[in-house]
């Protein structure tokens, strides 16, 4: 278990796709760390510093969280809506990558202010090819936000953002 | 005025009375002889006078000899009084008689008028005009009596017949609604004649039990009032509004809910217009067919199908993640491994890598067929020889270095969703070229034919074919009439194009022979 700072928080109840997705990747070639999450609390436990991560710092935030819909405990969609509400997190860029190409849960994810939604190829290749282009995208091409402000000014996760 | 009557009398006279009239006088020899002279005189018309004495020799002149009057004297010698009279009257019928009588006698003569006899004469009245203008005028009023009593013999008679042929019909009329009632009771729909202003004037015994009234208190009900449809003011509205166009001519047919045998059925109301001689609308006969039966096997099917399709659906689904993995894992363990890996380890490693492609494809497929039968189609008039030449360009990896021959014929505009069209040729395209492998050159044709005013669209290949006997197994899915390590398939790909023809109300086909190649037709439509 991870304890300290992770650049990547991968939520993943399938132990083999986020093998996969770890290995797709290339986390340890880039020198990325990745907190695999196995469930929707785990994830937000983690990035709010609750229960088995009591003990981290609370400014240690993830530069991108990666969010299966079918997370197990608090769903995909939950996750990303408490994260969104959260004034420390609502910054962090999310990418929804799930199986599902259901309509519905593709507008539901950008509703809620994901920033991008990849459906798993069902092809290995193409698999490895999309999550090898998110992770350099998100990590190296794109420009991340300012840091987030100081911990004084933090607020809790229930206060919201957006109206 | 008589003499007006007279050239009248004289012309009838002289058309009818052709031959001199025959007069029997039964009486004494001085009455014979008195009028005899008497008749002399009266010298303008001819009479045949014959006599006898008494009544049997009358009787018996009357019967042997044509006689046109009696001049009968009352008291014979074989007979007396108003009994000579009632016994000549008897036996002479439709021979006038004069009553010969005394002065004294005339009240006994009055009686013998009333009686039958057509005049009398007074012995001592001696007039040989009088008696002359007599005789003519019994002969005359007997005649037109026989011509009265035969008339209205006839009229009764007629009478008769009428009444007679009025019974007949009237049973006949009485069988044949029967018969009609019989008829309508022995059918398995609801069924009615209505009045143009919705009165019922016939139902049979299916639609009398739908209304649960005796069938005499249902007859002359209002059909549009009728509880059948006023449980529901909008059913109500609409039959007004069928009912309403069926009276205007047209006839209606539609799915309507009605109350029947005490619950809510669907029926299929059909309301026929029946037209009368001058081409008005006389009546309108009603069909309600329960289609309730029906609708909720059409709706289990529905369900079912969705189930199914919601089924396949999420094991493909879910079944992708875990081919993603084996996929994944043996090609890491390819690349990380292969150089440390034997022959033998290397061949089970591939027999996995091809499993894994297999069933990729499978359920890619399956998935979806799955997903068309949740699609909705979006159509709109393409012209498939567009959708035909993207299809061939995508197809040129398949072919690869082969020779095909692509024989291509104009296609139609036609009203489809494309996007599905093209799974069509691809698939039928993408088979083609599969079993003209051995082929050189490949030859595959599309084209058109016109058979009975129907165009179809066909793929023709000159390529391994098969044989018609398996030919109903071709379009189910996981179907396949070849085996694996011929020709690579899922077996879903004909299911697919099938759906796909279908949902666009069309028909496909195929013909072939094995080695001779196979060609399939289809249509986009009903048309």
């Amino acid at each position: 278990m991870q304890r300290f700072r992770a650049d990547v928080v991968l939520v993943e109840d399938d132990p083999a796709d986020a093998e996969l997705i770890l290995e797709s990747l290339g986390a340890d070639a880039m020198g990325h760390r990745v907190h695999v999450a196995p469930d929707g609390e785990d994830a937000l436990d983690y990035v709010f510093c609750r229960a088995a991560y009591a003990g981290r710092p609370p400014a240690d935030l993830p530069r991108l969280f990666i969010l299966d819909i079918n997370a197990t405990k608090v769903g995909g969609l939950d996750v990303l809506r408490q994260l969104k509400q959260d004034r420390r997190t609502a910054t962090i860029p999310v990418v929804m990558l799930t199986s599902s190409n259901l309509l519905r849960d593709v507008a539901a994810g950008y509703e809620l202010g994901a920033n991008s939604y990849v459906q798993k190829p069902v092809d290995f290749a193409q698999f490895r090819e999309t999550v090898r282009l998110l992770g350099a995208y998100w990590l190296s091409v794109n420009e991340p936000p300012p840091a987030p402000p100081g911990e004084a000014a933090a607020s809790g996760p229930d206060m919201p953002l957006r109206n | 005025m008589v003499g007006a009557i007279e050239p009248d009398h004289q012309r009838v006279t002289s058309t009818i009375e052709v031959r001199p009239i025959e007069v029997l006088i039964v009486g004494s020899d001085d009455d014979a002889s008195d009028i005899r002279s008497l008749l002399d005189e009266a010298s303008d018309e001819a009479f045949n006078v014959w006599s006898v004495d008494r009544l049997a020799a009358a009787l018996q002149h009357i019967c042997s000899s044509p006689t046109d009057v009696i001049l009968l004297s009352l008291d014979l010698p074989d007979s007396e009084g108003v009994d000579t009279f009632g016994s000549m009257y008897a036996r002479a019928a439709g021979v006038p008689i004069i009553v010969l009588t005394d002065a004294d006698d005339v009240p006994v003569a009055n009686a013998m008028l009333r009686g039958g006899a057509q005049d009398f004469i007074v012995r001592t009245e001696r007039d040989a005009s009088l008696l002359a203008r007599s005789i003519r005028s019994a002969i005359e009023r007997k005649r037109a009596d026989l011509r009265i009593r035969g008339l209205t013999e006839h009229l009764e008679q007629r009478v008769l017949d009428r009444t007679g042929e009025l019974e007949v019909a009237n049973s006949e009329l009485v069988v044949r609604r029967r018969e009609l009632q019989d008829f309508i009771d022995a059918m398995s729909t609801m069924n009615a004649k209505i009045a143009c202003d919705g009165t019922l004037l016939l139902a049979n015994r299916i639609a009398q039990r739908a209304s649960g009234f005796p069938i005499d208190r249902l007859i002359g009900m209002n059909f549009l009032d009728s509880q059948w449809w006023s449980f529901d003011p909008e059913v109500q509205a609409r039959v007004r509004g069928a009912f309403a166009s069926a009276v205007g001519g047209a006839l209606v047919s539609y799915e309507e809910r009605m109350l029947a045998f005490g619950k809510i059925i669907t029926i299929l109301l059909t309301l026929v217009p029946v037209t009368g001689d001058e081409g008005e609308v006389a009546y309108i006969v009603a069909e309600g067919r329960d289609i309730s039966r029906r609708i909720e096997v059409e709706d289990a099917l529905k369900a079912a199908n969705q189930e199914l399709e919601a089924f396949t659906y999420s094991v493909s689904h879910d079944l992708r993640a875990p081919i993603r993995q084996i996929d994944g894992f043996s090609r890491l363990l390819v690349e990380h491994c292969g150089s440390s890996l034997d022959a033998r380890a290397q061949h089970y490693l591939s027999r996995v890598r091809e499993s894994t492609v297999r069933m990729g494809r499978l359920v890619d497929d399956l998935l979806r067929l799955s997903q068309l039968g949740r699609q909705d189609m979006r159509p709109r008039l393409a012209a498939l020889d567009d959708v035909l030449h993207d299809v061939i360009v995508e197809m040129q990896s398949d072919v690869g270095e082969r020779v095909v021959e692509w024989k291509l014929a104009p296609l139609p505009k036609v009203q489809c969703d494309p996007g599905l069209v093209k799974v069509v040729f691809t698939n039928l395209l993408a088979n083609a070229v599969k079993y003209t492998r051995t082929r050189t050159p490949a030859v595959i044709e599309v084209g058109t034919l016109t058979r009975n005013g129907r165009t179809t669209i066909f793929v023709r290949d000159n390529g391994v074919g098969f044989d018609m006997k398996y030919a109903d197994r071709l379009f189910g899915v996981f179907q396949r009439l070849h085996r694996a390590d011929e020709f690579e398939g899922t077996g879903v790909g004909l299911a697919t194009v099938q759906r796909i023809i279908h949902k666009h109300g069309g028909d496909i086909w195929a013909e072939a022979e094995p080695d001779r190649g196979a060609t399939f037709h289809f249509t986009l439509g009903p048309g």
